[in-house]
C-alpha cells in the first residue's frame, strides 16, 4: 500500500510537471502574449473558484461573479474592497463588464457563460477545474498554475503549494499514527429527511484520501461530486463518524434530523460521533481544499476520528 | 356527441376492476421484492417487534420500507380523491391540486422560511409551514376569484395566475440561494422518503376525515354535475356546496402536498383513467379514483426503489415518466367525460373605440422599445444614452429587445388562437406542451453534453417540439382535433418535462442553472443572427394570423353552423394548431416555456374591452411584445448587475394588472 502511494505520489509529480509545460503553451495561444502583471492589471473573475485562487495570490480582481454571497460568506476580505460585483457567474452583466474593461477574465467553473461573448471584450482564460475529465484535484492544481503564470505570479503559487504539500504530508503521518474511522462529509438538508453527501470526484473526497482517510460514502455522484441521498443511506456506514459542513440551514437541518427515527438509531449518533467544520464551498479551488484539509487536521487533532 | 357511446354497467364495472387489480397486484408483488432486500421473508412476520432493532435490515424496513410503502398509497388515493373534487366543482377536466396554487404556494412558503426564517421550521416542522403556505395561496386564490356563485372559470384563472406568480416569485429566490435551496428543491420534486410512522399517522387521520365528509357530499355533488340552474331548482345551494367541496379537497391536497411535495399527475391521471375505465357519476368516480391513484403510485414508488439508478429518482418525477405515456395511450380511449366542459368566460365591457386604443397599444410597444435601447443603468448609475455611447451599448441591448419583443407577440398571438379555439381560459401556448417539448429536447441534450453551444440547442429544441407536434397532430388525428384531448396531451408532456427538470434542479449540479436561466426566460445568450432570425419568422408567422380572424370568429358558433357556411371545422382546427405551435416553437427558443405571456395577454385584453377577434388579437400582439420587452428591461435594471430573466418578471409586471382588470368585472 505504501509503495503504491509513492508510486503515484512520483507519477502525479512529473505528470503535473508535464501539464504545466502543455497549460503554459495552452495559456500563451490563448493570451496571446505572456501577460505581464504590472500593478493595476485589470483581472476580472468569473466565478467564485476564480476568485478564491486570486486572492490566494494576493490579487485584487477589479471585478468578481456573485460578490454578494462571496462577502457574505467568506467575510469582508480587504483584498476586495474595490472589486465591483459583475452579476452571476452564469450570467455576468456585459454591459458593465464593457465598462470595466478589464485586461483578462478567468474561469474555472467551464459552464454557463458564453466565451465568444466575452471575448468581445476581453480574451478568457480558461482554467476548469470541475467536469473537465480530470480528477479535481489535479484540475484544481494546474488551474492554480495556469492562473499564476497568466499573471506572473509563479512564485506565489509555488510558495502556496509547498506550504499545502507539507500540510498534506503531516496529516499523512498523523492519519498513519492513528487508527482511524472512515468519514462521512455531509451537509444536512433541511427536511430531516436528506443529506448532501461529497464521494467521489469531489475535492474534499480526493484530500480524505491523500491524508489517508476513508470516505464512508462509496456510492455513486453526479460529475461534479455530490450525491443527495436519504438518510437510510448512513446505515450501512457502520463505525463511521459523521463530518458536516456548517451552513444557515445547519441548525434547522439537525433539529429536523433529530426527531427522525432512523437518524436516532445511527451508530454515529448514538455513540457521538458527529462533528461540524466551519464552511466551506461546495465547489472551491485549491485554497478551500487546503482549509479543509485544516479542519481535518483539527479534527485528528482532538482525535474524533479515531476508532476506540 | 355521436362518441359519447356509453358502456353499460356491469362491463363498466369489469373494466374498472381489472385496472385496480392488476395495479395492486403489480404494486404487492414488487414490493415484495424490494421487502426482501430489507429482511429475509422468514422473517415478515416479526417486523413490527421494534425491540430488536440491532439489525440495520429490520430497522429500515419498519421505519423507512413499510411507512412509505403505505404513504405511496395514502397519498396516491388522496390526491386522486381531490382531483375528482376539482375537477367536479370546477367542471374542467384538466383542473388538477396544482392548479388551484397549493403547491405553488407551499413550495413558497418553505423558500422563504429556509431562507429568512429557519427557526420557523423548529416549531412548525417543514410539513407545518408548507401547509401554511398552500392554504394561504388557495384562500388567495378563492379572494380574488370569486364571482357570483363561485364561477368555475374565474376560479381557475386565478388559481393559475397565483400558482405562476408564487412560481415566478420561488424562481427568483432560487436563482440566488441555490446552494441553500437544495433541500427545498429535492422537497419539490416530490420525495416519498419516509423516517417513521408520523406522516403516515397524520395522512390516515386526515384523509379519514375527508373522506368521512365526501361521502355525505355524494349526492350534492351529484346533482350539480347537472348545472347550475337545475341544481338549484332541485333545492341544493350551489356556492355553499362548491365552497365546501373546495374546501375539502384543497385541504387534503396541502396536506399530502406538504408531507411528500409535488406528486406530478396522480391527481389529473387518475380520474381520467377511472373515466375512461366507465366510471359514470361523481359516486362511481369517488370510488375508482382513489383505488387506481394509490395503486398507480404505490407501483411507481416500488418501481424507482427497484431500478439501480445512479441517482435516486424521486418518485414525484417518476410518476411524471410513467403518467404522461399512460395517459398519451389512454387518450383515444377516452369517451366524453362526464365533466362538462367549462361555459365560456365571462363576459367583459365591450370597448366602443378600439381603433383609437389600438394606435395608444401601438405608441405604447414603440416608447417601450426606445426607453428599453436608451435608457439604462450603468457602473455610474441611471442615464438615457445617445450617439455614440448609445451606440456602444446597442450590440448588447438591440438582440434581447427584438427577440423578447417578437417572442412577446407570437406568445400572445397563439394564446389568443388557443383560447379562442378551446372556449378553456386554462388554454395557453405553453399548455399545448409545444414550448414543453422544445424544453424537454434541451433537457435531453444537458444529460448529454455539460456545455452545449447556441446551435446544438436551438438543433435540440426544435427537434423536441418538432417531435411534440407530431404526437399532438397524430393523437388528434381521430378525434377531428377536438380541443379537449389537445389540451391533455400537452399537459401530459409539460408535466413530464417540469418533473424531469425538478429532477435535475434538484441534483445540486451547477449545469441546471443554465438549464434554469433559460426556463424562466433569460434573454443573456441571445445573438444577433438569433435575433434576427426570430424577427424573420416571427413577421412571417404573424402576417398568416389576420387569414384566421374570419374563422375564428364563426367557430365558436357551433360546427353545425360552421358547416352550413361551408368551413370545414377539422381543417379550420388542423390550421389553427399548426400555427400556434409553429408561434410557440419560434418564441420558446428565444424566451423558454415559462413566460406565460401566451396566457396573460389574451385575458388582460379581453379584460380591456377588445372582444372581436381581430382586434383581440391585435391587441394581444400589442401588449404581449410591450409586457415582453418591459419585463426584459426591469429584468436587468432593477437589480444591477444581477439580472432576473425576462419570463420570471413578465408575470411579475403582468399580475398586478391583471388582477385589477379582473376586480373590475365584479
Amino acid at each position: 500500500m505504501p509503495d503504491d502511494r509513492k508510486n503515484r505520489a512520483c507519477r502525479a509529480v512529473s505528470r503535473r510537471a508535464f501539464v504545466a509545460t502543455l497549460a503554459g503553451a495552452a495559456v500563451d495561444i490563448v493570451a496571446g502574449t505572456p501577460a505581464r502583471a504590472a500593478a493595476g492589471q485589470r483581472i476580472v473573475a468569473l466565478d467564485a473558484p476564480s476568485t478564491e485562487m486570486l486572492i490566494a495570490l494576493g490579487i485584487e480582481p477589479v471585478g468578481a461573479a456573485g460578490l454578494a454571497g462571496y462577502r457574505a460568506t467568506e467575510g469582508n476580505l480587504p483584498q476586495l474592497r474595490r472589486t465591483t460585483d459583475i452579476g452571476f457567474y452564469y450570467e455576468p452583466n456585459v454591459e458593465l463588464l464593457q465598462a470595466l474593461s478589464p485586461d483578462f477574465f478567468v474561469s474555472s467553473f467551464g459552464i454557463g457563460v458564453s466565451k465568444d461573448l466575452l471575448s468581445r471584450i476581453a480574451p478568457v482564460i480558461s482554467v476548469p477545474i470541475y467536469g473537465s475529465g480530470s480528477p479535481p484535484y489535479d484540475a484544481a492544481i494546474r488551474a492554480l498554475r495556469q492562473t499564476a503564470k497568466a499573471t506572473n505570479n509563479t512564485g506565489r503559487a509555488d510558495a502556496f503549494l509547498e506550504n499545502h504539500d507539507d500540510r498534506l504530508a503531516a496529516l499523512r503521518a498523523k492519519a498513519s499514527g492513528a487508527n482511524t474511522r472512515p468519514v462521512y462529509i455531509a451537509s444536512p438538508l433541511l427536511d430531516g429527511r436528506h443529506v448532501i453527501l461529497y464521494g467521489v470526484n469531489s475535492l474534499f473526497d480526493e484530500i480524505l484520501r491523500r491524508i489517508g482517510l476513508r470516505n464512508a460514502y462509496t456510492g455513486p455522484t453526479s460529475p461534479w461530486g455530490i450525491a443527495s441521498v436519504g438518510i437510510e443511506t448512513l446505515a450501512s456506514g457502520g463505525d463511521a463518524a459523521f463530518v458536516y459542513i456548517e451552513s444557515p440551514v445547519t441548525r434547522t437541518a439537525l433539529r429536523a434530523l433529530a426527531a427522525s427515527a432512523i437518524w436516532q438509531r445511527l451508530s454515529f449518533m448514538r455513540e457521538e460521533r458527529v462533528v461540524p467544520i466551519r464552511y466551506l464551498e461546495m465547489y472551491g479551488a485549491l485554497p478551500t481544499a487546503d482549509r479543509f484539509a485544516e479542519a481535518v487536521g483539527g479534527l485528528l487533532e482532538k482525535r474524533v476520528l479515531n476508532d476506540g | 356527441m355521436a362518441e359519447a357511446i356509453r358502456r353499460n354497467g356491469p362491463f363498466a364495472a369489469c373494466t374498472s376492476l381489472v385496472i385496480v387489480l392488476s395495479l395492486f397486484t403489480a404494486a404487492l408483488a414488487l414490493a415484495g421484492v424490494n421487502l426482501a432486500q430489507y429482511v429475509p421473508m422468514a422473517d415478515w412476520a416479526s417486523l413490527a417487534d421494534v425491540s430488536q432493532t440491532a439489525d440495520i435490515g429490520r430497522l429500515l424496513a419498519w421505519e423507512s420500507f413499510l411507512p412509505r410503502a403505505v404513504v405511496s398509497l395514502l397519498a396516491g388515493a388522496g390526491l386522486a380523491l381531490a382531483g375528482v373534487l376539482f375537477q367536479n366543482v370546477l367542471r374542467n377536466p384538466l383542473a388538477e391540486p396544482a392548479t388551484i396554487g397549493v403547491a405553488g404556494g407551499a413550495q413558497l412558503a418553505l423558500i422563504a422560511a429556509t431562507l429568512w426564517q429557519p427557526e420557523l421550521a423548529g416549531t412548525l416542522g417543514a410539513e407545518g409551514i408548507a401547509f401554511v403556505g398552500g392554504l394561504l395561496a388557495v384562500c388567495i386564490t378563492i379572494t380574488i376569484g370569486s364571482g357570483r356563485n363561485f364561477s368555475p372559470a374565474r376560479l381557475i384563472v386565478a388559481g393559475i395566475f397565483i400558482s405562476l406568480y408564487c412560481g415566478s416569485i420561488s424562481g427568483v429566490l432560487i436563482l440566488f440561494h441555490q446552494n441553500y435551496l437544495t433541500g427545498v428543491l429535492l422537497w419539490n420534486s416530490g420525495s416519498l422518503v419516509q423516517n417513521g410512522w408520523d406522516a403516515t399517522g397524520q395522512l390516515t387521520i386526515r384523509g379519514a376525515l375527508v373522506v368521512a365528509i365526501a361521502v355525505l357530499m355524494t349526492r350534492p355533488l351529484s346533482l350539480l354535475s347537472l348545472g347550475d340552474e337545475a341544481a338549484r331548482g332541485l333545492g341544493i345551494n350551489v356556492a355553499a356546496i362548491r365552497l365546501l367541496t373546495l374546501l375539502l379537497a384543497v385541504f387534503l391536497t396541502a396536506s399530502i402536498v406538504s408531507m411528500v411535495g409535488t406528486i406530478a399527475f396522480i391527481g389529473l391521471a387518475a380520474p381520467a383513467i377511472a373515466r375512461a375505465g366507465g366510471a359514470r357519476g361523481v359516486s362511481q368516480q369517488l370510488l375508482v379514483a382513489p383505488l387506481i391513484g394509490a395503486g398507480l403510485l404505490c407501483l411507481t414508488d416500488q418501481l424507482v426503489q427497484l431500478a439501480p439508478l445512479a441517482r435516486e429518482i424521486p418518485t414525484g418525477a417518476a410518476t411524471a415518466l410513467f403518467g404522461a405515456p399512460l395517459l398519451l395511450w389512454l387518450l383515444p380511449r377516452l369517451r366524453a367525460t362526464s365533466v362538462p366542459s367549462t361555459q365560456s368566460p365571462d363576459q367583459a365591457v365591450r370597448n366602443r373605440h378600439s381603433a383609437r386604443w389600438l394606435l395608444a397599444g401601438l405608441c405604447l410597444l414603440l416608447i417601450t422599445l426606445w426607453a428599453a435601447l436608451a435608457f439604462g443603468r450603468g457602473p455610474d448609475g441611471w442615464a438615457w444614452l445617445s450617439g455614440s455611447d448609445l451606440a456602444d451599448m446597442l450590440q448588447w441591448r438591440w438582440p434581447r429587445v427584438v427577440a423578447v419583443g417578437m417572442a412577446g407577440g407570437m406568445l400572445a398571438a397563439a394564446g389568443v388562437l388557443m383560447q379562442r379555439m378551446t372556449a378553456n381560459p386554462l388554454a395557453s401556448p405553453e399548455v399545448l406542451g409545444i414550448s414543453s417539448g422544445a424544453a424537454l429536447g434541451l433537457i435531453v441534450l444537458l444529460f448529454a453534453t455539460p456545455a452545449p453551444d447556441s446551435y446544438a440547442r436551438f438543433l435540440a429544441c426544435t427537434a423536441g417540439s418538432t417531435l411534440t407536434l407530431f404526437v399532438i397532430l397524430l393523437s388528434g388525428r381521430k378525434s377531428g382535433f377536438r380541443p379537449e384531448q389537445m389540451l391533455l396531451v400537452g399537459i401530459a408532456v409539460s408535466t413530464l418535462f417540469s418533473a424531469l427538470a425538478a429532477v435535475l434542479m434538484a441534483s445540486g449540479d451547477p449545469r441546471m442553472t443554465v438549464l434554469l436561466g433559460w426556463m424562466a426566460g433569460s434573454t443573456y445568450t441571445v445573438t444577433s443572427s438569433q435575433a434576427l432570425a426570430t424577427a424573420f419568422i416571427g413577421m412571417g408567422l404573424l402576417a398568416l394570423v389576420p387569414l384566421l380572424v374570419r374563422p375564428l370568429a364563426i367557430l365558436p358558433l357551433g360546427p353545425v353552423f360552421s358547416h352550413a357556411i361551408g368551413l370545414s371545422v377539422t381543417r379550420i382546427r388542423f390550421l389553427l394548431l399548426l400555427l400556434t405551435a409553429a408561434l410557440t416553437a419560434a418564441a420558446t427558443l428565444t424566451v423558454g416555456p415559462l413566460t406565460f405571456v401566451g396566457l396573460l395577454a389574451p385575458h388582460l385584453a379581453r379584460l380591456s374591452g377588445f372582444q372581436r377577434p381581430g382586434e383581440h388579437l391585435a391587441a394581444s400582439i400589442l401588449l404581449g411584445s410591450s409586457v415582453m420587452i418591459a419585463a426584459d428591461w426591469f429584468g436587468r435594471m432593477a437589480i444591477f448587475p444581477y439580472q432576473i430573466p425576462a419570463g420570471l418578471f413578465a408575470t411579475f409586471l403582468a399580475g398586478p394588472f391583471f388582477l385589477f382588470f379582473l376586480q373590475r368585472q365584479k
